[in-house]
């Protein structure tokens, strides 16, 4: 039988398998188990093929240049660094703020981890940013939000102090971790971001309300809304209207003797 | 549209709620030509549709960037949704003047 023979960017010149730098972007949409199990997993599906497939791009698009995958709860998508990695790195963060404020807007949360490092996607997912981003992913994520590895962070804390063409708004989390700041491709387009922005305090309104008894997922949709207050004040001064209001998104307290209590 | 048209050759539009072209996105300027002589060709175009005419990583890279910049000085525009694809746009009138000067 004749060897398998392969094209593109992760075969060599003789079609074998191999690795090629990139930023690799890798994410977990938080909820997508439930989902798959509910009553109106359908609806579900539908919604998220719609956020992936049909707002900013088609993340899934099989002759777009972006390497993509999208098993069980896991998205992930490559950029070629071979021309830069600041670069690379700069446009997987465009892309994945993009992803995150739709899924969002769909009440979808997503957890990730930006990596730099050699990679083969095809129909074999293999290589150290895999291992690494899987790890960055699950270990230090932790709140609803796109963390960057240290090396991937540090292109782009390069590159802005080059003054070089990188857009894409980072920020930093207390526990030291760069993050996509992702409402800043929001608020950086020329209409009007206000409505968008509201739609986002909705959903994490909602979220907030939704899991008040479930503290693990309620601290996640508190850590967005800490973030949304943070941006939005920031960007809108004294428009208190667009925060998340304060009561949904702090602790409550009650007597000990009230009715409800969850434990002896 | 969401831009100020009467501040668009001052080189800073504005929005028309009064923000300012992030000045972050001047160095995407240097790709109109290359991005606007492909988007040119197309009737329309997404994203994707646009990142299929592009030949080299330095332009893919920046693609989102410069189409977020060239909306900011409405050199591209975006066309009715349609729920069924990712966002379209086409090259306004003035995209395709400026092309004239660049090439």
């Amino acid at each position: 039988m004749p060897a398998r023979k392969e094209t593109g960017p992760f075969f060599g010149p003789d079609g074998g398998a191999r690795l090629i730098d990139c930023a690799f972007l890798f994410v977990d949409v938080l909820g997508v188990r439930a989902m798959s199990r509910a009553p109106d997993a359908d609806r579900h599906l539908l919604r998220l093929q719609q956020t992936v497939r049909d707002r900013l791009r088609d993340y899934l698009g099989e002759t777009a240049p972006w390497p993509a995958a999208f098993f069980s709860d896991t998205l992930v998508l490559a950029s070629s660094a071979a021309e830069s990695a600041a670069a690379a790195v700069d446009d997987l963060a465009f892309q994945a703020a993009w992803l995150q404020f739709a899924l969002i807007e769909e009440g979808l949360f997503l957890r990730g981890a930006l990596v730099l490092g050699p990679i083969h996607v095809d129909e074999i997912l293999f290589g150290p940013a895999l291992v690494e981003a899987y790890e960055l992913e699950s270990a230090h994520a932790v709140h609803p939000r796109v963390v960057l590895s240290e090396r991937a962070a540090a292109s782009q804390q390069a590159e802005v102090t080059a003054r070089a063409a990188l857009a894409t708004a980072l920020l930093r989390d207390d526990d030291g971790f760069a993050f996509v700041d992702y409402l800043s491709v929001v608020l950086d387009r020329p209409g009007d971001p206000r409505p968008a922005v509201e739609r986002h305090r909705d959903a994490v309104v909602r979220g907030l309300a939704e899991h008040r008894t479930k503290r693990r997922q309620w601290e996640k949709y508190r850590w967005v809304a800490e973030y949304h207050n943070a941006v939005v004040a920031d960007a809108f001064p004294g428009q208190d209207g667009l925060l998340v209001p304060a009561e949904d998104a702090t602790w409550r307290f009650s007597a000990f003797a009230s009715a409800g209590a969850g434990s002896g | 549209m969401a831009v100020d048209l009467s501040t668009l050759d001052s080189g800073t539009p504005r929005s028309l709620d009064g923000r300012v072209y992030p000045e972050k996105f001047r160095p995407f300027e240097a790709f109109d030509e290359e991005m606007l002589s492909r988007a040119a060709n197309l009737p329309k175009f997404t994203f994707d549709d646009l990142a299929a005419e592009l030949d080299n990583w330095k332009a893919l890279h920046a693609l989102g960037h410069w189409m977020t910049s060239a909306e900011w000085r409405v050199l591209i525009e975006r066309v009715p949704p349609d729920p069924q694809r990712p966002w379209t746009y086409r090259v306004t009138q003035r995209g395709h003047d400026l092309l004239k000067t660049l090439s």
